[in-house]
């Protein structure tokens, strides 16, 4: 009973530590930063161009987009222009989008962006890849101290985490029901985007159908827990890229494709892809870097004093 | 002090992440700017799926090539009111036109499947000639009318 109690209060500090005491390199969530900034100017940097909106009033809001967001791709102030992209993106899916009806603009990639943005907020993404950060050893350097680590609380990083599992989870839910997993609702998306009405979904075809569909929901349900464990996640990253890469060719998804490819950075082990930056970089860590990295990675309440 | 504002902070987003896409999802009720992850679930729930058969001098069923017949050999470049179908007037309309272009003197059996979230629904079986039907075909309703509007990802 002690035991059982124990285990059960070990796993609720693992929890604890994994969702709010992992503090780890930032290069991760940089690299997400830059990525997710592209992202939005990808889908909306051309409709917000201000000859557009020259009579409806929301040349402010052009003006707000074209300033903080490219200061957050640079990483200048990244914590408050990450969170005035992050209100920029909001504004653009629930004003813009809900409010005044601008359709194109509340589906769900844009959705997903946007509640990216406000957890990326949560970061401190601005300590690498940054002009936060070259004016950090700039300052290091005329006060002659250490150069800064590339470290911080990636509690954020937690939630963009938690945000890709939900939506495959809820994704995946959704297609739970006897027209997904008969193959039917596969061969509907083919004949809305490539076919016409003739028909295919028969014989052969049928079962194809059919066997993507449980394979598509299988994936999805193995993505949204699998990612967050080491051991499952080497067999399913690779997968779940060409998942999306294929909605990408085939279908109609815009940006959802690779806002959810930045969004695997959030599932790996941040000091191990800060190692992996250095190795490509041609740096070799010096002077045990990895048992450096694990002690740092630890949570705070962990490491010796 | 500054973790647990975090942990309160942080288990609300949590919870607002994990949860608020089932309100939506599971009751179908919830407005429309909720937040919800069912990608393309109504995608495509506006088209119909259609066959044509005749018969040919054996009395044998035959399938007639809509396209062929009414003058489109490449389907890609044919009306889209031809190619796809999203009202059941549609397929009648085309129905009737084949009638036309086969003569009225062969039956024509028409297979008319209505895409819906639950899979098929079979509208005509191919069982009569729709060439001889007597009784006029849907009246046209405003596209998405009888379907929620298509959903972007």
């Amino acid at each position: 009973m002690n035991d059982a109690r124990r285990t059960g209060g070990d796993d609720l500090a693992r929890l604890l530590d994994w969702a709010l005491r992992t503090e780890g390199s930032t290069r991760s969530v940089a690299l997400i930063r830059i990525g997710l900034v592209l992202t939005l100017w990808a889908r909306y940097a051309s409709d917000l161009i201000f000859f557009r909106h020259l009579g409806d009033g929301q040349l402010w809001f052009c003006a707000l987009f074209f300033v903080v967001t490219p200061l957050a791709l640079v990483g200048l102030w990244t914590r408050i222009t990450v969170a005035g992209s992050a209100f920029c993106a909001l504004y653009l899916v629930y004003a813009l989008g809900h409010l005044k009806g601008v359709g194109a603009y509340t589906h769900h990639h844009t959705a997903l962006l946007a509640w990216s943005f406000v957890w990326l907020a949560l970061t401190p993404s601005g300590r690498s890849y940054s002009a936060d950060r070259w004016r950090a050893l700039a300052d290091a350097d005329r006060r002659k101290e250490p150069w800064p680590e590339e470290r911080g609380n990636l509690w954020g990083m937690r939630l963009l985490a938690l945000q890709t599992a939900s939506v495959y989870f809820w994704t995946a839910l959704s297609k739970c029901n006897a027209g997904f997993l008969g193959g039917a609702r596969l061969s509907h998306y083919v004949m809305s985007f490539y076919t016409g009405s003739s028909p295919i979904d028969h014989g052969v075809m049928h079962v194809v159908f059919m066997l993507v569909a449980w394979g598509t929901v299988a994936l999805e349900f193995s993505l949204a827990f699998g990612l967050f464990f080491e051991r499952s996640r080497r067999w399913l990253i690779v997968p779940g890229l060409l998942l999306h890469g294929t909605f990408y060719a085939l279908l109609s998804v815009l940006t959802f494709t690779v806002t959810m490819w930045v969004l695997y950075l959030s599932f790996l082990d941040p000091d191990a892809v800060h190692r992996f930056l250095d190795r490509l970089q041609g740096r070799r860590p010096a002077g045990g870097p990895d048992d450096e990295a694990a002690e740092t990675r630890r949570p705070v309440s962990d490491r010796a004093s | 002090m500054a973790e647990l504002g975090r942990g309160v902070v942080f288990f609300l987003c949590a919870a607002f992440i994990l949860l608020a896409p089932g309100y939506k999802q599971l009751t179908g009720s919830a407005p429309s700017w909720a937040i919800r992850w069912d990608m393309f679930a109504r995608r495509g729930q506006d088209l119909y799926e259609a066959r044509f058969e005749t018969v040919d001098a054996s009395g044998r069923r035959v399938i007639v090539d809509r396209f062929e017949t009414l003058g489109f050999p490449d389907p890609q470049r044919a009306p889209r009111n031809v190619r796809t179908f999203t009202q059941e007037h549609e397929a009648w309309s085309v129905a009737q036109s084949l009638c036309r272009t086969l003569g009225h003197d062969r039956p024509l059996y028409m297979f008319l499947r209505d895409a819906t979230a639950s899979g098929w629904k079979t509208v005509e079986d191919g069982t009569r000639d729709v060439c001889s039907r007597r009784d006029p075909s849907p009246a046209p309703t405003p596209r998405g009318a009888n379907h929620d509007e298509e959903d972007a990802p």
